[in-house]
């Protein structure tokens, strides 16, 4: 099943004055299947967190349209983003972005709590989440005081509190040390299994590989995809690096 | 060698774009900093200007000054102490960029050095400066609020430059030493910390927040219940340190445990307004709390300087109708029988009698010989001298008194005068040339009216006192409108040269006095009121922008999860709402118990009509709410910019 639509999308960001035009995406399209788990690559600057931004309706594209579910999100109205956000989106970000004044499971409640849920469905949600994630032990203790991988994995469980359709997430290893990524990307596929959509945003090659797919960016436009079907991880490996490496020799010329 | 140079030559350029780069909060910073400087050398000049003191009625002002400036001196430590805290922390982040840069820990003393110099030079130069184009009409007012001679020049006098630089001098240096001291002791971890960990939670919050209620009502026992008396002062005092303290101390436990209570209830915390204003209140209780209280206590000083001020320019009739029932007054030892020169006279009554101070207990009264006893002042005098002095007769027999009193009702069925008791027939509601309050305290006389002269000395020897009764004549005089100044000045030439003369007053010179008096306090209330203000200002303004700087992140990042614009704006009044109220609140609770001990110290120098206290009260505790709200308001939008930039 269809569950999300991208179609021409292109994002021009343009000096105040207007002199200097970047063109940060170019015609992008694709789809992305219900249940799918999507990694986009590329290179630093190629309109990555560019086209993450404008799936989370934070920016919007110059032209094109993302629809979901048959419905274009970008006809949404200013006030309607918020809640739309909060329905169908769930958000990891490179630098966690956990609130130092909520405690753990504050922080993992926010979204609910912003959508004006009832404290009893939402500890019940809670619960099982953080069982899942292994944080079930640090709920009263506060961002500050618990290791990045322990802060990541709240941040996961603050993007699937919701339910979402659709999880985003931005360079989730990025701040993390191999061990904790590992971690973080087996729960990501363990997610995936259990039938969530995620697209990931990542520079690692490991983290690309527990993927579906991989979608490489060059310059705003679609290069390349990998599909992962039934190879194997070693294969997989290689067939990403290698695309990564024709990415850099093409960019030379 | 170069490169050190080099070095040397950077640091004052990075001091004074330090202070330039953060102008929006240096410049309210050396704003009140100028500010206190003009108003400090304006009363140092007015002190110093021995031309004053050459006026006449110009008594008071001198003292006056003195306490405006050590008022001034008091508060304005605290406020600086407090504001420079704020200046240092906001720029702690690029503190340790300059660290990290390779600036050592004795360079960015010596920029800190010379920031400080530089600060402390500009405000002396402000604020002298203005001192000097203003000061003249600064003088003149006060010369024209207290009724003085205007022909006298607004002096520059080289001590008075002297002691304002000194003055803030040390004040400065001390915010120096203190923010050195807190460069020494923080690492460059620290300093570029970007997490910010909660307030840690204040310990033994309830035991604090009783002993802060129990401390703030020792205060207020205090204020109501102190006399006026030698302690006075020390009253005075003691309440305002216990109501500062106890201000404190409840509002950063009562503030702990009402945010407690909210997030322990469930069905109230988790709802999207509260769940992140009440988180965000409690991460920075220490630092909510500190500046609430030091709004409320600002607001509690600057109340209750306006209401004094306000009382007392309403006020400065009523002392002097109060006290003038007359218009001239003559005293002598003995019985006078020379006429007075009637010339331009009206009228004139004579009264003769003794006044003795006494012990009062109820109604005994007993000579003491402790020299420190409290005690009141009796007028005796005979029912033919009372008749004499113009009143109606009484018809008092032995054993009878009659009784008046200037101030409250005595209501005494019968009087103890030493072992002897005496019936009291009436207790007058009038005498000839006397005004009663209800009000009059302190400053109050009981008249005992006996039979005659023998029931006098009856009564002195029983109460232990012999030989030649001390009588005193007192003639009160009303005069014609004309001339009314020659009069006088012809009446006090006449009594001095009478035998046994003991006093001449007269209404001219004592509303002169009074004036003086008056317009010394106003033109200090006025100014002490504005430097209050301008401090209180100061420190909403940097609640403001710390509270902004703190929470701009968490409404980011609220706003990526799902939280609306319009979201953002309702729980950001919310915010603001919660916690509005609070200092207001509490301020104008310390003032309606200061009252009691204004009315009080008001009663001493002769302002007994309480209705001017309290319409004044009223008035300025109205109009205060209103700068208040405004100035939030105001305030307000620097947050609102800070957080949605
Ligand atoms: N707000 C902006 N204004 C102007 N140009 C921007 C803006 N944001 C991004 N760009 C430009 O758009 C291009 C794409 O940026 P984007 O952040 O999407 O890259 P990225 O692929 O996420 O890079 P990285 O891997 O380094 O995060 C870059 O050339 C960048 O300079
Ligand atoms: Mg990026």
């Amino acid at each position: 099943m269809l569950l999300l639509e991208i179609k021409n999308l292109d994002k021009i960001y343009s000096s105040r004055l207007g002199l200097n035009k970047v063109q940060a995406l170019d015609s992008i399209s694709f789809s992305i299947e219900q249940g799918e788990y999507i990694a986009v690559m590329g290179e630093s600057g190629s309109g990555k967190t560019t086209l993450l931004n404008i799936l989370a309706t934070i920016d919007r594209p110059t032209s094109g349209e993302v629809i979901l579910e048959g419905e274009n999100i970008l006809g949404l109205k200013q006030s309607q983003l918020s809640a739309f956000r909060r329905d169908n989106l769930g958000f990891v970000f490179q630098d966690f972005n956990l609130l130092d004044t909520l405690s753990i499971e504050d922080n993992i409640y926010l979204p609910m709590v912003l959508a004006g849920e009832s404290f009893g469905d939402m500890e019940e949600r809670m619960k099982a989440l953080t069982k899942r994630l292994g944080i079930e032990n640090l709920l009263k203790k506060y961002p500050y005081e618990v290791s990045g991988g322990q802060k990541q994995r709240t941040a996961v469980a603050r993007a699937l509190i919701t339910r979402p359709k659709l999880v985003l997430a931005d360079e989730p290893t990025g701040a993390l040390d191999s061990k904790s990524s590992e971690h973080l990307l087996e729960l990501f596929s363990e997610i995936h299994k259990g039938g969530q959509t995620i697209l990931m945003v990542t520079h690692s090659i490991k983290a690309a590989c527990h993927a579906s797919r991989v979608l490489f960016i060059r310059d705003g436009k679609i290069f390349n995809q990998i599909y992962r079907g039934v190879n194997s991880y070693e294969k997989m490996y290689k067939k990403i690096s290698e695309t990564l490496t024709s990415l850099q020799v093409g960019g030379e010329f | 060698m170069v490169k050190k140079k080099k070095k040397r030559h950077l640091l004052p350029v990075l001091a004074i774009n330090g202070i330039l780069k953060n102008n929006s909060i240096y410049g309210p910073y050396i704003f009140a900093g100028a500010f206190a400087v003009f108003v400090f050398f304006t009363l140092s000049s007015i002190i110093v200007n021995d031309l004053v003191y050459t006026l006449p009625y110009s008594g008071y002002i001198k003292v006056l000054m003195m306490i405006g400036l050590v008022v001034l001196g008091i508060i304005l430590v605290p406020f600086l102490l407090y504001t420079n805290s704020f200046l240092i922390k906001q720029r702690k982040k690029e503190l340790a960029l300059y660290t990290i840069l390779g600036l050592g820990k004795k360079h960015i003393s010596i920029m800190l050095l010379i920031e400080t110099l530089v600060i402390y030079l500009v405000v002396l130069f402000g604020g002298i400066t203005t001192g000097l184009v203003l000061g003249k009409f600064m003088f003149i007012l006060l010369l024209n609020l207290s009724g003085l001679d205007l022909h006298i020049q607004f002096e520059l006098n080289g001590k008075a430059f002297l002691n304002t630089m000194v003055f803030f001098l040390i004040l400065y240096l001390f915010t120096l030493i203190k923010n050195l001291v807190s460069v020494y002791r923080l690492t460059p971890s620290e300093l570029m910390r970007s997490h910010k960990e909660n307030d840690r939670e204040p310990r033994f919050a309830v035991l604090r927040g009783s002993i802060g209620v129990i401390v703030l009502c020792g205060g207020y026992w205090i204020a109501i219940n102190s006399k006026v008396d030698g302690f006075i002062f020390t009253n005075f005092f003691l309440a305002i340190i216990f109501v500062i303290i106890g201000t404190y101390c409840i509002f950063k436990a009562g503030l702990h445990v009402l945010l407690t209570k909210m997030r322990k209830n469930k069905r109230f915390y988790y709802k999207a307004q509260n769940f992140i204003t009440v988180s965000g209140i409690h991460q920075r209780i220490n630092k909510s709390s500190t500046s609430l209280s030091n709004m409320c206590i600002y607001s509690t000083m600057i109340i209750i300087t306006l209401l004094c001020t306000v009382s007392l320019f309403f006020g400065m009739t009523h002392i002097v109708n109060y006290r003038y029932a007359y218009d001239v007054e003559m005293i002598f030892e003995n019985q006078v029988t020379s006429s007075i020169p009637m010339e331009n006279v009206k009228q004139f009554n004579k009264m003769v009698y003794i006044d003795l101070s006494l012990v009062q207990e109820e109604n005994h009264f007993s000579v003491s010989e402790d020299e420190y006893a409290p005690k009141e002042k009796v007028r005796f005098l005979t029912q033919e001298q009372y008749e004499e002095f113009g009143n109606e007769s009484l018809n008092l027999e032995d054993g009878e008194v009659a009784v008046f009193t200037n101030g409250p009702d005595l209501n005494f069925k019968e009087i103890h005068l030493g072992d002897q008791t005496f019936t009291v027939t009436e207790e007058l509601e009038k005498i000839v040339g006397v005004n009663k309050s209800y009000g009059n305290v302190y400053l109050n006389v009981i008249y005992v009216i006996l039979k005659n002269e023998k029931m006098v000395e009856n009564t002195f020897h029983e109460l232990g006192i012999d030989g030649k009764l001390a009588y005193k004549t007192k003639y009160i005089v009303m005069l014609n409108e004309e001339n009314k100044v020659e009069t006088i000045e012809k009446l006090s030439l006449w009594t001095s040269q009478q035998p046994g003369m003991l006093s001449f007053d007269d209404v001219i010179s004592g509303e002169a006095d009074t004036k003086s008096m008056a317009g010394g306090l106003l033109f200090l209330g006025i100014f002490c009121g504005i430097v209050f203000l301008i401090c209180f200002l100061i420190i909403m303004y940097y609640k403001q922008i710390s509270e902004g700087h703190d929470d701009r992140y968490n409404f980011w990042v609220m706003q990526k999860v799902g939280l609306s614009d319009g979201e953002v704006k309702s729980t950001i009044r919310r915010q603001i709402m919660t916690v509005f109220f609070i200092p207001l609140l509490f301020a104008t609770i310390h003032t309606l118990v200061a009252i009691q001990m204004i009315v009080r110290l008001f009663a001493v120098i002769g302002l007994f009509e309480e209705s001017v206290i309290v319409l004044s009260s009223i008035g300025v505790i109205v109009f205060y709410i209103f700068i208040y709200m405004f100035s939030y308001l105001k305030t307000s939008k620097t947050y609102y910019r800070i957080v949605r930039m």
